[in-house]
């Protein structure tokens, strides 16, 4: 009896980190065109009220500036408090990630990556065509996106007009999550080891 | 050159002592005027008991399409209370009161108490204040004061490249009170604080400081 309880544990870390993808159900009419929907077009510039919850609990009110180019498919993020004191500011371009200033905690090259991550999930068209599109649930279409990192993101257009992201690691474990559920505000929710979440009110 | 001679000075060398005494002769006014007007700024500001303001923030940055412009109240209580309040774009308020800074925002509707790293710098920002309030501009080490008629320029004693560059005072012509404040991280990039309606000695319960409301 005793070495089973080692293989228990291996087969079902095994069968955590072998997590499936929910398969999508095939749709009659496919526009590649609608995958584009949720995601900026052209330059533009988004000023955000964000009302974050931190890891540990702690919630904090900031404000993010963001301007995408899709044509250099490039983001350059600002994050200051209400009184303009700039806490972060950084682009990233091409995949390179670069700090132009920063202060305290956000200094950390891991909260760079992860705030720039964030907001390239939220406004910039994952790269290439979608790998598969379809039906995941009753009034929605799904376009799923393969990254090269073999995580995956799928972009869920529902019937009103709404929108949700879900972004896979490279085991297919759901980690990022993004939906915009009234105009003009959008949720970031992130889980794992540092788990948080980002509410955004669009002021400008 | 006799005369020269006879008084011991050599004529171009008194021609640079003269100016050499002008000059700081002019500088010493200027160090008097400066001690005069902040001793004056300073005793006015003993009269000041509270002060409450209406505010206009405009956030100016390159990268911006258009400033961003937020409008709040600010309340000021002797010796070291403040409250400072967004009406818009969103709501949000700063309390200090008796060297505790506490910030609170709304959100759906629910009052959220705000703990963010964020807030050490406001910390400072607000004893800054408390400072300037009582017309001690230069009693903060991290800063060197020069005075220009009516506006109080602060420079970072050690640089702060990107963060600050300088702050300036605009002084209003009723001597203790601030018209504007100034942040310039660089030349293109600055916060700008305007006050209304200033109003003096109107009385302000503790509570102000230390509830939302």
């Amino acid at each position: 009896m005793k070495p089973l309880l080692p293989i228990s544990i291996l087969v079902i870390l095994i069968c955590s980190s072998c997590a499936s993808l929910p398969p999508l159900s095939p749709v009659s009419t496919i526009d590649t065109t609608i995958c584009s929907k949720p995601f900026a077009t052209g330059q533009q510039q988004f000023v955000h009220a964000i009302a974050a919850s931190l890891p540990g609990g702690g919630n904090s009110l900031i404000t993010g500036i963001t301007t995408i180019s899709t044509a250099e498919a490039s983001v350059h993020a600002i994050i200051m408090t209400l009184e303009g004191l700039v806490l972060f500011e950084g682009r990233i371009k091409g995949g390179e990630i670069e700090i132009l200033r920063s202060i305290s905690v956000f200094s950390e090259p891991a909260f760079a990556e992860g705030l720039l991550n964030d907001v390239r999930l939220i406004f910039l068209k994952p790269t290439g065509v979608p790998l598969e599109i379809g039906g995941l649930e009753p009034g929605t279409l799904v376009c799923r996106y393969r990254g090269r990192d073999k995580s995956t993101v799928d972009v869920m257009l529902y019937d009103n007009g709404d929108w949700k992201l879900v972004q896979y690691d490279a085991g297919s474990h759901p980690h990022r999550w993004v939906r915009k559920f009234v105009p003009d505000r959008i949720h970031l929710k992130v889980s794992g080891a540092f788990s948080y979440s980002l509410d955004m009110q669009l002021i400008q | 050159m006799k005369n020269c001679f006879r008084s011991g000075i050599n004529p171009a060398a008194g021609g640079r002592l003269f100016l050499l005494f002008l000059f700081t002769t002019a500088c010493l006014q200027t160090a008097w005027a400066e001690t005069d007007i902040l001793s004056r700024i300073r005793n006015e500001a003993k009269n000041i008991k509270s002060l409450q303001a209406e505010f206009i923030q405009e956030k100016q940055m390159k990268i911006l399409v258009r400033p961003l412009i937020s409008k709040g109240r600010f309340f000021f209580k002797g010796p070291a209370s403040i409250r400072w309040e967004y009406l818009s774009p969103v709501n949000s308020v700063v309390m200090m009161h008796q060297g505790e800074v506490r910030r609170f925002f709304k959100k759906d509707g629910l009052v959220i108490r705000d703990s963010g790293a964020n807030l050490q710098a406001m910390q400072v920002v607000m004893q800054n204040i408390t400072r300037w309030l009582g017309g001690h501009f230069d009693k903060n080490p991290d800063f060197k004061m020069t005075l220009k008629k009516n506006r109080i320029v602060l420079k970072p004693s050690q640089p702060m490249p990107g963060m600050i560059d300088r702050i300036e005072l605009l002084l209003s012509d009723r001597p203790g009170l601030i018209d504007t404040i100034t942040i310039y991280e660089d030349k293109e990039n600055y916060t700008k604080i305007e006050f209304r309606a200033m109003e003096i000695n109107r009385p302000i319960a503790d509570s102000l400081f230390q509830e939302i409301s």
